[in-house]
């Protein structure tokens, strides 16, 4: 399973894929074979149509009643057609056509398209509303029905049945235009440009159009292959015009002939899926380009591999040896990610040790690696990632090599795991207590009906007022305060070991912080949890952690108990971080937080 | 065009019935006595109403609801049905039937001399192409329940072909006008159960129907397939039990096990010349002109290559089932480009002359391709026309074009003359008229026998010399059926009628 | 929500009306002799001006279209001008071949693609690249060839279903889903690929979530995440393509029917086009529409019905 990175930590892949973005676009696409050979192929066809005079010296019109369904020979390579007419001259000659038509098609299109997606996303209003009603009114049309009224009352033109499928599919570039431009007219440089004075053509051609470009030419490419798969479907109809040599055409007369020569069939429909399968895939690598994420990653194995142990004293980590009350220890963590031409290393070499009742502060700025550290203790990094260590011991096991179901029984089980933002957390299309209560009864193999009544009584315990209301509520209908409180009752429910929070209160309101907080320490008080809380707010720190891991740049730069990091900090980095945060931020008073016994009497 | 005016022929010439020989492939379906008959019809149902019936394969339509006055057999002479007798008085305008009287409608009117009356006045009053058969009934006249009188504005020597067949159907007289349900005295009756208008008719055995034994199938179910490649797969695949297919799929049926009949409905086809009097291409009034367009065909290729070899070169437009066909007329122009050249040149278009004809490649691709070629040849440039297929016709009868491909006629020499030759035939849009012909028409009508042979052959012979258009070929027509049915080609339907299909002997 | 489909469906009627006219004037401005052609070929010129009288083709544009628009609002389409049966009857014998073979379509492009989009957004590597290449391949070969091999393998060669032909349900349901099946799978085709390729950008799009992170810390199975949230969750985009595919299918049958021989809406419409059997043409263009426009409905109900913020509301 994918999950894309989340954390600041890769952002640098990121970045790396903005600064590609920017390189041009045709410099990307010759990077990747599907686009070059689909160019080739478009490119050669459109070679052999336009050179089809100096190609052959047959002519594409000229039927020959001697030559009716000749077989291959040197004057007919392919053969002739059911009159006699040179197969390959017509295929040569009917490129001429039929390419032409598609860009009569495309033409009108964007001539129709392009203009009222500019017009409409830049002025809005009510001419933006009248195209768009305008816009969904053609789109309702149901285009063959359409066509052959075109075709049968006003013109067998191929020409002009491709202008009126322009006009049909015209809605899809202007809706692409539009859409471009609103998100672009939103941006700053637009506002900037206006204030210089530039008057809006040109700040339509200047600032604009650059950015409609690159998924005009997708949908261009896609309006081709459509037209010319309409045209072969309108010349199966009967509709076309049989005389003039195109590729629908030639497919109409090997119908006629399907019994005495199939093979007739075979070379336009050959060179009609040839040229559509080309323009689809190159849409689709234009896409992928312009999306940035060209491959998707392969999935790595789950399971974490074989790293060195850490030499002595490599690390300011601590990784114990197993004792009794140690719930985890790690040593020499590390996570990479695969970047252009190489690895990058988001995590170092991280060591840890958590024992049980124990709550573990790790903390850094963001991209310091601490939140990496945290999922790849849980199995939750993306695919890509490729995840070592020394040792992964939880309770004294090894976690190391554990594939996807072992950890499937750990997670949730006996690892959980409260995240940072708790609304986008929380699966909107479900109501809370089916998403609490599909783990609890996996894990813990009760009824539905048991997993309410455990459900309701933790929701109650973690201080929600309407155990039942929220319950059946969905998530969309409960405030970010309470769906933390949900996420934190889900994490609890199957009585884990060891609770792994990522920055459980940054996304809330500084008065709930405080409330959540003590919830936590409460909760892992009473179930004697070792707690790993990743955080950037030494603040959060002093008011409930036990020890305190500094991390910086991927490694742990200092470990020590709260006391002894904020009374005397060793490393110059953690110094330095915990004065930023005392002059910005009012610290808890560490005193606050040290008296826990009666916050936890109060609580329980 | 195929469809039209198929009936009618004079000598007939049975065709022989391939034999239900062959090795058994044992297609699926079972038409076997008492079992269904599945049939296809390309064209589909205009309308109930036998008044705007169409002819051609329609005719199947309304073969099994509807009897006619008269049969024919496979000749073309008229045997007994609803009408037991007829005889014409001595001017060939009154003809009188006695009719049978044990025949009750499947509403339980009976079938009386007043319920043929109706019928006669009603279709000929029509605007089907039935209707336009029987256009010289004047009047219908009741001497007795079973004896009628039918009278005819001018002699119509085709009149008793005409009503063996849809002309001669008759509907009971409560349902005669847009009938939403056929009601007849046929053998069948509509199966509301299995008919979905427009695409699907069932039809049932009808219990009283005097002549059982003539219609051995409990059921018939006759679908419209206006697609020749369905047509086909449907044969093949063993949904049907007949339906026509075009020439270039016998090989393919014959593969598939199904059996191939021919039948030559009189229809001939080639280069028409409409405009004769020269009114659009002057050059077209000049019988040299004409001569050379004649000489300009390679008939014998076009029937081998463009027709698969199913239609038979000729240079006039009676059939060898006709009156007037004379044999030797057809050596009268053999293929020579020189000599078309020279004919043109001799008229004064030594380099040739334009003209526009109607582009009809999305009906008749293979047709129009030989067409152009040939005449491209001899120097007549030909420019395309491009219209809808379904305005070929209508512009043909408009006198938008001075020539183009076509094909049509009739095995009665007088229906082709109708069609064809008289002042005010369908097919001639310019209403052409050359007082040598009219005065022999007038004496053909006014006799009988072998004087009325002989004009028939001395007005053919005239055609042909005055080169009044350009024949190809006479068309034969393919029609394939399954193993479980025996089918007996009649040269006077294009389809078999259904009368002519029984189980394949086991 | 009351509020909202009463809106949605005014302005769908307002659609059927604009659409329809656009295509009567269409349909009028021709230069084809339609009364010639419907009187045939052996009437006089005569009877075609009495014809053309009686369909009041001699009077002006303006005074038919507004008769043409009162009697189509009274909900009364018309008769055919050619075999003067009236076109509800038509459009009711031809909409049961269509609707079947274009819902049997969207059921199975449903089907297949949930399977493949899903299975393609989980499984990285091979198995996504060839199920990505198959579908725009798939997306990009013109329908009626897949059509035409169909009915010359399946029906013609192997005999397994029927080639042609189409069974009313009521007549046999067997029957009735043997006759569609071929007609759907083709038409299922290029739609099964469109809605596969956007199936699995949604859901990768919904894998990124961070919800998904959480459930699966709760040690739930990829195969219940996926199936069930991630799905979920996914469908709401997947059924607006849908929704859009429809209007797509709809095109595809006129060339289905043609290939499998079906007497559908699409071979009605394009032998009633052809002829300029202007009744015809519009009746079927409105049943379209309106249909098109009870689909959409359809889709913004199950929209909201996936969508708890909007079912709330």
């Amino acid at each position: 399973m994918t999950i894309p990175p989340i954390d600041g930590t890769v952002t640098a892949t990121a970045a790396s894929g903005e600064t590609a973005k920017r390189r041009h676009i045709v410099v990307r696409l010759l990077q990747d074979p599907v686009a070059i050979c689909c160019i080739f192929v478009l490119l050669l066809l459109t070679a052999a149509s336009v050179l089809a005079p100096f190609l052959t010296d047959q002519d594409p019109i000229k039927s020959s009643l001697a030559e009716t369904l000749a077989p291959m020979s040197q004057q007919h390579p392919l053969g002739a057609d059911g009159v006699g007419r040179d197969v390959v001259a017509r295929l040569l000659y009917g490129g001429q056509t039929s390419l032409a038509a598609a860009c009569v098609a495309v033409l009108v299109a964007f001539a129709v398209g392009v203009p009222a997606g500019l017009f409409g996303g830049y002025y809005r209003g009510r001419a933006d509303a009248i195209l768009a009603w305008a816009s969904n009114f053609i789109m309702a049309v149901p285009a063959i029905i359409i066509l052959l009224v075109v075709m049968a009352a006003v013109s067998q033109s191929t020409y002009v049945a491709m202008a009126v499928l322009g006009l049909i599919v015209s809605p899809s570039v202007y809706r692409l235009v539009r859409a471009s431009v609103v998100s672009v007219r939103e941006e700053l440089f637009v506002d900037a440009a206006k204030v210089s004075g530039l008057s809006d053509a040109r700040i339509m051609r200047r600032h604009i159009l650059p950015v409609v470009q690159a998924p005009s030419i997708i949908q261009a490419a896609q309006i081709f292959g459509v037209s010319i798969g309409i045209q072969a479907g309108i010349a199966f109809l009967g509709l076309g015009s049989p005389t003039e040599a195109s590729w629908g055409a030639m497919l109409n007369d090997a119908f006629a002939n399907i019994y005495s020569a199939p093979l007739l069939l075979l070379w336009p429909a050959l060179i009609i899926c040839m040229t559509t399968a080309s323009l689809a895939l190159l849409a689709n690598s234009l896409r992928d380009s312009l999306s940035g994420s060209r491959r998707r990653p392969t999935r790595h194995s789950d399971r974490v591999r074989d790293g060195a142990p850490s030499s002595e004293g490599s690390a300011a980590g601590d990784f114990a040896e197993v004792a009794d009350d140690v719930l985890l220890a790690v040593d020499n963590l590390k996570v990479d990610y695969p970047v252009d031409g190489g690895r990058r290393t988001v995590v170092d070499g991280v060591s840890l040790t958590v024992r049980r009742g124990q709550v573990l502060g790790l903390v850094g700025e963001s991209g310091s690696g601490k939140s990496q550290t945290a999922f790849s203790l849980l199995g939750l990094l993306p695919p890509e990632a490729r995840v070592s260590a020394g040792r992964l011991l939880f309770d004294g096991a090894e976690m190391k090599g554990l594939g996807r179901s072992a950890m499937n029984r750990l997670r949730g089980k006996r690892i959980a795991y409260v995240p940072q933002e708790p609304m986008s957390n929380l699966d909107p299309s479900f109501t809370i207590g089916s998403q609490l209560a599909e783990p609890v009864r996996q894990h813990m193999k009760v009824s539905a009906k048991e997993a309410k009544a455990l459900l309701l009584g933790l929701l109650e315990r973690v201080g929600i007022n309407d155990p039942a209301r929220v319950y059946s509520s969905y998530p969309h209908q409960i405030s970010g305060g309470m769906a933390q409180r949900v996420l934190i009752a889900g994490a609890i429910s199957c009585d884990p070991d060891l609770l792994i929070a990522d920055e459980p209160t940054t996304a809330l309101d500084v008065t709930v912080q405080a409330e959540i907080l003590d919830l936590i320490r409460s909760l892992q008080a009473e179930r004697n949890m070792g707690v790993i809380l990743v955080t950037h707010d030494f603040g959060v720190v002093a008011d409930i952690c036990d020890r305190v891991a500094v991390m910086h740049t991927g490694k742990i730069v200092e470990t020590a108990s709260v006391k002894e990091l904020f009374s005397a900090p060793q490393d110059a980095y953690t110094r330095m971080l915990l004065s930023s945060t005392l002059e910005d931020a009012t610290p808890r008073s560490p005193l606050k937080s040290m008296p826990k016994l009666p916050k936890r009497a109060q609580t329980a | 065009m195929k469809r039209k005016l198929i009936l009618a022929g004079a000598v007939s010439l049975a065709l022989a019935m391939s034999a239900c020989g062959g090795s058994g492939g044992a297609a699926s379906g079972g038409a076997k006595a008492g079992g269904t008959l599945n049939l296809a019809v390309s064209q589909s149902l205009k309308s109930w109403d036998l008044a705007e019936a169409s002819m051609g394969n329609a005719e199947q339509y309304y073969e099994p609801v509807f009897d006619a006055l008269l049969h024919m057999d496979a000749k073309g002479a008229p045997t007994a049905n609803l009408a037991t007798s007829w005889d014409y008085d001595a001017s060939l305008t009154t003809l009188t039937l006695k009719l049978r009287t044990d025949v009750k409608f499947s509403d339980g009117t009976p079938l009386d001399a007043e319920a043929v009356k109706a019928n006669l006045l009603h279709t000929k009053a029509g605007k089907g192409e039935a209707a336009a058969l029987i256009k010289a009934i004047s009047d219908v006249q009741v001497t007795n329940p079973s004896t009628v009188v039918v009278k005819l504005s001018t002699p119509t020597p085709s009149l008793l072909r005409s009503l063996a067949n849809v002309p001669g159907m008759i509907a009971s007289p409560k349902s005669l006008t847009s009938p939403q349900v056929p009601v007849g005295s046929g053998p069948y009756t509509l199966d509301a159960a299995t008919t979905t208008a427009g695409t699907e008719y069932g039809f049932v055995a009808n219990p009283n129907y005097w002549e059982k034994n003539s219609y051995p199938f409990e059921k018939v179910d006759i679908k419209t397939m206006s697609d020749p490649t369905a047509r086909t797969n449907a044969l093949l695949s063993g949904q049907l039990d007949g339906a026509g297919i075009s020439p270039d799929r016998v090989d393919a049926a014959k593969a598939g096990g199904l059996k191939v009949d021919t039948v030559t409905p009189g229809v001939v086809e080639g280069l028409y010349i409409w405009d004769k009097k020269g009114a659009i291409v002057p050059a077209l009034a000049d019988v040299r002109v004409r001569q050379a367009l004649n000489y300009a065909f390679d008939s014998a290729s076009i029937v081998k290559i463009a027709k698969k070899g199913l239609g038979t070169p000729t240079t006039q437009h009676f059939t060898s089932d006709s009156e007037a066909f004379v044999p030797e007329l057809d050596q009268t122009y053999k293929y020579d480009p020189a000599k078309a050249k020279a004919l043109l040149a001799e008229a004064g278009y030594a380099n040739g002359f334009d003209v526009v004809m109607p582009d009809i490649s999305s009906l008749f691709p293979e047709m129009q391709a030989a067409m152009v070629e040939q005449l491209g040849n001899v120097g007549v440039r030909v420019k395309l026309d491009k219209i809808p297929f379904d305005q070929f016709m209508p512009s043909i009868l408009a006198g938008k074009y001075a020539m183009s491909y076509f094909k049509t006629g009739g095995a009665d020499p007088w229906i082709a003359i109708q069609l064809i030759v008289s002042k005010q035939a369908t097919w001639n849009p310019f209403h052409y008229e050359d007082q040598h012909v009219t005065d022999l028409l007038s004496r053909i009508s006014t006799s009988t026998g072998s004087a009325q042979v002989a004009l028939y052959k001395e007005l053919n012979t005239y055609l042909v010399q005055q080169a009044w258009d350009a024949p190809w070929d006479v068309v034969k027509d393919v029609y394939a059926s399954s193993k479980n049915v025996q089918v007996t080609m009649h040269p006077f339907y294009q389809t078999p009628p259904l009368f002519n299909f029984k189980p394949a002997s086991q | 929500m009351a509020v909202f489909l009463i809106r949605r469906l005014l302005a769908g009627i307002l659609l059927v009306i604009l659409v329809a006219s656009a295509t009567y004037i269409l349909l009028n401005y021709t230069g084809s002799d339609v009364a010639r052609n419907i009187v045939g070929e052996t009437a006089t010129p005569e009877q075609a001006l009495a014809k053309a009288a009686e369909l009041g083709l001699d009077r002006p544009l303006g005074a038919r279209y507004f008769d043409w628009l009162g009697t189509t609002l009274s909900g009364d389409l018309g008769k055919s001008w050619f075999n003067n049966v009236p076109v509800s009857t038509t459009l009711f014998n031809g909409l049961p071949v269509t609707l079947s073979i274009i819902f049997g379509a969207l059921i199975l492009s449903a089907l297949v693609s949930v399977i493949l989009g899903s299975l393609a957004a989980v499984r990285a590597g091979w198995f996504d690249k060839t199920v990505q290449a198959s579908a725009v391949l798939a997306d990009s070969i013109p329908g009626f060839l897949v059509a035409l091999v169909l009915a010359m393998v399946v029906a013609v060669n192997l005999g397994w279903l029927p080639a042609t032909g189409f069974v009313p349900f009521q007549r046999s349901a067997v029957e009735w889903l043997r006759s569609i099946t071929l007609p759907s799978v083709a038409l299922a085709f290029g739609a099964t690929a469109a809605t596969t390729l956007q199936l699995r950008g949604s859901m990768l799009d919904v894998l990124k979530l961070d919800y998904v992170r959480t459930l699966r810390s709760r040690g739930l199975s990829d195969r219940r995440i996926v199936f069930k949230h991630v799905l979920r969750n996914a469908a709401p985009p997947a059924v607006t393509v849908l929704s859009l595919q429809f209007i797509g299918l709809v095109g595809g049958a006129v060339i289905v029917e043609k290939v499998f021989g079906l007497r559908g809406i699409g071979s009605i419409a394009t032998s009633a086009a052809v002829q300029g059997d202007a009744p015809v043409v519009l009746g079927v263009v409105i049943v379209m529409v309106l249909i098109v426009v009870v689909v959409n409905l359809i889709a913004d109900l199950a929209y909201g019905w996936l969508n708890p913020k909007v079912r709330a509301e």
